[in-house]
C-alpha cells in the first residue's frame, strides 16, 4: 500500500512538473538564470561614455531627487552625448514593478514582452522620449551602430527601438538574431512592432493569439522552437517589405 | 474651509484586529515572496486606505509639505499612454493627484490619498501615532486566512472586490466599474476580515526590505486602479511592488497599522 502511495505521489509530482513552468521544487538551471539576467541588461554606447557616466552617478545619489541634468546642460550636449545619456539613464521614476516569477528554462521561452527599460529603477522622461522622437532617424542610426559594435541588442536598445517603432532596423535585428538564435527578446521586439501596427498576417497568426490574446498579459510566453522563430522572422521580413523601407 | 467640511463627512478609520500567531504567506514560485510560515505579534490594521480627508487633517495641523509639492516631480497618468508609461507633472501633488488640469480632490475627500511619497506616508503615521504595516503583516491581513493568490479564490471575481483597470490597455479611458482612477474607499466588497480595497484602488506602501534592495527602494502591495489583467495584474496577495522611496505616483497610497 505504501509503495502504491509513493508511486502515486511520484506520478503526481512528475505530472505537475510538466503542467507548469513556475513551481516549487526544481530550480532554474544556471543557463536559465544567466539568460534571465541577460534579458534585463543594457548596453552602453561609447560616445562620451566616461563623461556621461560621471554625471549620471551623481544624479542617482541626489537626496534632493534631482534625477535630471538642467535643460541648459542637456541642450549643450551633442546628439551623440544625449543619446549616450538617454541609453544609460532614466530621468523619471518607474512605477511599482515586481521581479518576474521564477521561470524554468527561461532561455527556451519566447515572451510577449521584454523587461522595461532600466528594470524597476527608472524610466525615460518626456524630455528623453522627445529627444528620441525628434531625432528619430539619427537615433536609429546610432542604435544600429551600437548593435553592430556590441554585437547584441541590449534591453535599453530594444525598448528604444520599440518606442520609435524602428521597423527600419528589422533586417539588422534578424541578422543579429540569426547568428545564434539565443536572444528571443529580439523576436519579441519584432512581434511588438507588428502588433502595434496591427499587421494583418501577424494578428491572424496562432502566435499572436498565444501571446497577445484577450487573456494574455506581460508575463505570457510560449516554448521556443525553430519553427516558431522561423515563422516570426518570416512575418517580420514580410512586414518590413510591406512598409517599403528598403 | 472646503477641506474641513469634507473631513467631517468621512468616518475615521476603523481597525481590524489580527491575532498573534503563525501564518502561511508567499507562493512557491515567487522569487521575492517564497512560500513560508511567519510568526507575527498581534496588530491592528485599518479597514480602509488612508483618505484625502485624513491626510488633510494632518496637513492642516502641521503645515506639512509633501515631496511632490516641494520637488514638483510627481508621476501622473492620462489615457493614451502606452502600458507602464507615466508622465511627470510639476503641478501634481496630493491635492491634484494627476495634475491641475486633470482636477483636484474637492469632491474626492473620501478617496485614498495619492501622489505622495514614502517619506510623506511615514510623516503622516508619526503624526497620527500609527505606522505602516510591514510586508508580512499586510499579506496576512490581505489573505484573511486564504492560501491562494486571492482572498476570494479566482481572479475572475476581482471585479466585485477591487477597483482596477478593465480595459485591454491604457490607450483609452476605462470607466467600466464606475471609476477611471481612484474610488471612494469602501465601495467594493471587503475581504473575510472586513478590510476594504486591499486589492486595487491604490498600491499600499509597506515597511520592510527585501534582499537586493537599493538605498531608496521601498515596497508597495495590492495593485491599484491602474492595474489590469493584461498589464501588471498585481491585485493579489503575492506580488510585491518596488518603487523609489522619493517617488510620488497617483496610484500610490497607504493603509495604516498599529
Amino acid at each position: 500500500m505504501k509503495k502504491l502511495l509513493s508511486l502515486c505521489l511520484a506520478v503526481a509530482a512528475a505530472a505537475s512538473l510538466f503542467a507548469q513552468d513556475e513551481m516549487d521544487g526544481p530550480r532554474p538551471s544556471k543557463e536559465s538564470l544567466k539568460y534571465s539576467e541577460f534579458r534585463s541588461q543594457s548596453v552602453e554606447p561609447t560616445w562620451s561614455l566616461a563623461k556621461i557616466k560621471g554625471i549620471v552617478k551623481n544624479l542617482k545619489e541626489d537626496e534632493e531627487m534631482n534625477r535630471r541634468v538642467a535643460d541648459k546642460v542637456f541642450n549643450s550636449w551633442s546628439l551623440r552625448e544625449k543619446f549616450t545619456y538617454t541609453m544609460i539613464h532614466g530621468e523619471d521614476f518607474s512605477q511599482n514593478c515586481d521581479m518576474m516569477p521564477l521561470i524554468l528554462d527561461e532561455h527556451k521561452k519566447v515572451f510577449s514582452y521584454f523587461p522595461g527599460v532600466f528594470g524597476d529603477e527608472s524610466a525615460w522622461s518626456q524630455r528623453q522620449m522627445k529627444f528620441m522622437e525628434n531625432n528619430r532617424s539619427q537615433v536609429l542610426d546610432l542604435i544600429k551602430q551600437t548593435i553592430i559594435s556590441k554585437k547584441i541588442v541590449g534591453n535599453n536598445i530594444k525598448n528604444a527601438i520599440w518606442n520609435l517603432n524602428g521597423v527600419e532596423l528589422i533586417p539588422t535585428l534578424v541578422s543579429v538574431y540569426n547568428k545564434d538564435k539565443k536572444d528571443h527578446d529580439i523576436l519579441t521586439l519584432m512581434m511588438l512592432m507588428m502588433k502595434d501596427a496591427k499587421y494583418p498576417s501577424f494578428v491572424k497568426s496562432s502566435i499572436y493569439k498565444k501571446l497577445y490574446g484577450t487573456e494574455e498579459n506581460w508575463r505570457s510566453r510560449v516554448m521556443y522552437s525553430p519553427e516558431l522563430s522561423g515563422e516570426v522572422v518570416r512575418l517580420a521580413n514580410s512586414f518590413y517589405k510591406s512598409k517599403k523601407l528598403r | 474651509m472646503i477641506l474641513i467640511l469634507a473631513t467631517s463627512l468621512v468616518a475615521p478609520s476603523a481597525f481590524v484586529e489580527v491575532k498573534a500567531g503563525s501564518y502561511l504567506v508567499g507562493k512557491d514560485t515567487a522569487i521575492a515572496n517564497p512560500r513560508r510560515t511567519v510568526i507575527l505579534q498581534g496588530f491592528q490594521i485599518a479597514k480602509f486606505e488612508t483618505t484625502n480627508a485624513e491626510f488633510a487633517k494632518f496637513v492642516d495641523a502641521t503645515g506639512y509639505i509633501t515631496d511632490a509639492e516641494r520637488n514638483k516631480n510627481a508621476m501622473v497618468f492620462e489615457p493614451g499612454l502606452r502600458d507602464f508609461r507615466w508622465l511627470q507633472d510639476p503641478t501634481a501633488n496630493w491635492r491634484f493627484p494627476n495634475g491641475k488640469t486633470r482636477g483636484g480632490i474637492k469632491d474626492r475627500m473620501d478617496h485614498p490619498v495619492t501622489t505622495i511619497s514614502y517619506r510623506d506616508a511615514v510623516a503622516y503615521c508619526k503624526w497620527a501615532s500609527v505606522r505602516l504595516p510591514n510586508l508580512d503583516e499586510w499579506e496576512v491581513a490581505s489573505r484573511a486566512g486564504a492560501k491562494g493568490d486571492w482572498f476570494f479564490g479566482e481572479q475572475k471575481k476581482v471585479r466585485e472586490y477591487a477597483n482596477i483597470w478593465h480595459g485591454p490597455n491604457h490607450l483609452k479611458a476605462d470607466h467600466s466599474d464606475g471609476y477611471m482612477t481612484t474610488s471612494p474607499v469602501g465601495k467594493f466588497k471587503p475581504n473575510e476580515w472586513g478590510l476594504y480595497d486591499i486589492y486595487g484602488n491604490v498600491f499600499e506602501m509597506c515597511s520592510g526590505n527585501l534582499k537586493g534592495d537599493g538605498k531608496f527602494t521601498i515596497h508597495s502591495r495590492g495593485g491599484s486602479w491602474w492595474c489590469s489583467k493584461n498589464s501588471c495584474s498585481f491585485f493579489n496577495s503575492v506580488d510585491i511592488g518596488k518603487v523609489d522611496s522619493r517617488a510620488s505616483f497617483s496610484n500610490q497610497g497607504f493603509r495604516v497599522a498599529r
